[in-house]
């Protein structure tokens, strides 16, 4: 098996995957979309009140009646699993639009401005890194109290630092382009080049980036929770859910907490390969 | 010796701003630490009597100093919580926690790189790898945690369900080997997936089969050729990882009610026991700075290409 043979097999290979990869892609967006649109419409569909059970039928196996089974109070488990779906996505979804938009304008504007200001940002960012998501968010309960804001507002500080860096490598590359100069040339201000030209052109790999982001700070997220210092009982998240479900895992009836499992290994699983696959595709076009 | 001086001023200077922005946050929230030491039926003189003891009347930078004057010198004050010497309740604690870490990490890089060199040398497991890697990234720890639980606890009994054990040092380690693998699973297989896409890009290269063409056995090639100069990014990832577990620990020992500093950061938290929360965050943080350093080091250790950068 020579080595030039290697080489020539994969090469149209990859072709390949790149068709395939589109197929996934829509595949993997509509499984999310999906998930989306069950969150928003929950209320309306739930087959049992997410609240409201029956304590003599509790910790029951999947059955007709209850498809995932009830939880320690009697509560459907399917019915807290899609209710649940709204503040575990929520959560995600406002932590990774808003270090996004955080990232791109700091990076954006060190990148254009560049020399002192340039440097005070990649201190400050440096600093931000010494602080671990998790302990971040724990720090900031411990200032403000357990619920839902304190977290999303720490996670939002700690996810911001690394968007920022992936943004900052390519606005710099970006930034030397001879098309920025000749635009410069004939005079269009520099909030213009780097609202209409800069930003766009960046766009590509920020998406991958908040894409993969989604997955880690809908973790951190769950991971608040299941400590009992973010979203509190009786509500519904799929975090709550698996630490809810843990005394009653211990004593043989598993699926409140394994059904919150396998929504959020799906849920990441599905997300980090649709933000590889982007990021692959930027890649190949790039 | 410039770049090992360089690193080390870096990481006291982020030290110290850390401590004091932990200071800083925790101090400035409602709920007075003399108030909640004297008690809920205190009079307003007993609470400025206990203000006074404990020099919580002195001004903000006053205290900040005096504070980490004192925990220099391994001296955290009091637990609101439990009234006695913060050190006193922490010293029992980190032990179990920096063993928890250090054997997650010897899983971790055992497991990932492991697989990695594997799915190198031998390309059937190329695709066993990959999918694994793909999908045990996905797991968090306390996922990771309850499945483990679930399966090799409950179903097979092979191991304790919860908790630490005070007995011997295998007794122990028998203990926190669930807990180690929940937290190194994740961290396992990203480190597997970075290292795997570093071999398999160094295994293409030129020189690589320059080095075939030359004569050597397939093992030379991989020893000297592909995994000399794969390693940059590998140790990177490894020290990044290690760093990360840190945090990670938090999650792990509260999941199997591990008796360490993470879950009793998270006691703390829910008590509001500010003199405890200020002085694990601060043992976390520089333990991550640490590592992180100390990856930066090997790393410049590693790629002369850094050594010459730097000295340029």
């Amino acid at each position: 098996m020579s080595v030039l043979d290697v080489r020539s097999v994969e090469r149209p290979r990859w072709r390949d995957r790149a068709r395939h990869s589109d197929r996934l892609i829509v595949a993997l967006a509509s499984l999310l979309g999906l998930l989306v649109l069950v969150a928003v419409l929950a209320p309306w569909i739930v087959p049992y009140p997410p609240n409201g059970g029956n304590i003599l039928a509790a910790n029951l196996g999947p059955s007709s009646a209850h498809w995932l089974g009830t939880d320690q109070l009697g509560r459907d488990i399917l019915s807290r699993l899609m209710v649940g779906a709204r503040l575990s996505l929520l959560g995600p979804t406002i932590i990774v639009l808003c270090a996004t938009a955080a990232a791109v304008v700091l990076a954006v504007s060190s990148v254009w401005v560049g020399g002192w200001f340039d440097q005070g940002v990649a201190r400050v960012l440096d600093l931000m890194f010494a602080f671990p998501g998790l302990l971040l968010a724990i720090l900031a309960v411990a200032m403000i109290g357990p619920g839902l804001l304190a977290p999303v507002v720490a996670l939002t500080v700690a996810y911001t630092p690394y968007i920022a860096r992936v943004v900052r490598t390519v606005a710099l590359r970006e930034r030397h382009l001879a098309y920025v100069e000749s635009c410069q040339v004939i005079g269009i201000s520099g909030w213009r080049i780097c609202g209409r030209h800069l930003v766009p052109n960046v766009s590509p790999i920020v998406l991958a980036q908040a894409t993969i982001a989604f997955g880690s700070a809908l973790v951190d997220l769950a991971a608040i929770s299941y400590l009992g210092l973010g979203v509190q009982a009786p509500q519904a998240e799929w975090g709550l859910m698996v630490s809810d479900g843990q005394s009653a895992l211990l004593n043989g009836s598993p699926w409140e907490s394994l059904s919150a499992c396998v929504m959020i290994i799906v849920v990441v699983l599905s997300v980090n390969v649709l933000g590889e696959r982007i990021a692959q595709r930027t890649e190949a076009a790039a | 010796m410039r770049q090992l001086a360089r690193t080390v001023v870096g990481a006291v200077i982020t030290i110290l701003a850390s401590s004091f922005i932990v200071f800083a946050a925790l101090n400035a929230t409602p709920g007075n630490a003399a108030t909640r030491l004297a008690g809920n039926r205190a009079t307003p003189k007993a609470i400025a009597e206990v203000a006074r003891r404990y020099g919580l009347d002195q001004p903000f930078w006053h205290r900040y100093t005096t504070w980490v004057w004192h925990a220099l010198h391994g001296d955290f004050g009091v637990s609101l919580q439990y009234r006695v010497s913060v050190t006193s309740l922490l010293k029992p604690r980190i032990g179990t926690t920096f063993m928890l870490i250090i054997y997650a990490s010897i899983l971790i890089m055992a497991i990932g790189i492991g697989s990695a060199i594997l799915a190198t040398r031998f390309r059937r497991l190329n695709f066993p790898v990959t999918i694994g890697s793909g999908l045990f990234i996905a797991v968090p720890t306390f996922v990771a945690a309850l499945i483990l639980v679930e399966i090799f606890a409950l179903q097979f009994g092979w191991f304790p369900v919860l908790g630490t054990s005070g007995g011997s040092i295998y007794d122990r380690l028998w203990h926190l080997t669930l807990p180690a693998f929940a937290l190194a699973l994740s961290w396992a297989a990203y480190v597997a997936q970075i290292s795997r896409a570093s071999l398999r890009g160094e295994a293409g290269r030129e020189h690589v089969q320059t080095a075939r063409g030359r004569g050597f056995t397939e093992s030379q090639v991989f020893r000297r050729h592909i995994l000399r100069n794969g390693a940059i990014p590998i140790v990177t990832v490894a020290g990044l990882t290690v760093a990360g577990l840190v945090a990670g620990s938090v999650v792990v020992e509260q999941a199997f009610g591990i008796n360490g500093i993470g879950s009793f950061l998270v006691q703390s938290v829910a008590a509001k026991d500010y003199n405890a929360v200020m002085p694990i965050a601060l043992i976390l943080v520089v333990s991550f700075v640490t590592v992180t350093a100390i990856t930066d080091m090997v790393h410049w250790l590693l790629d002369p290409r850094i050594r010459t950068g730097a000295s340029s």
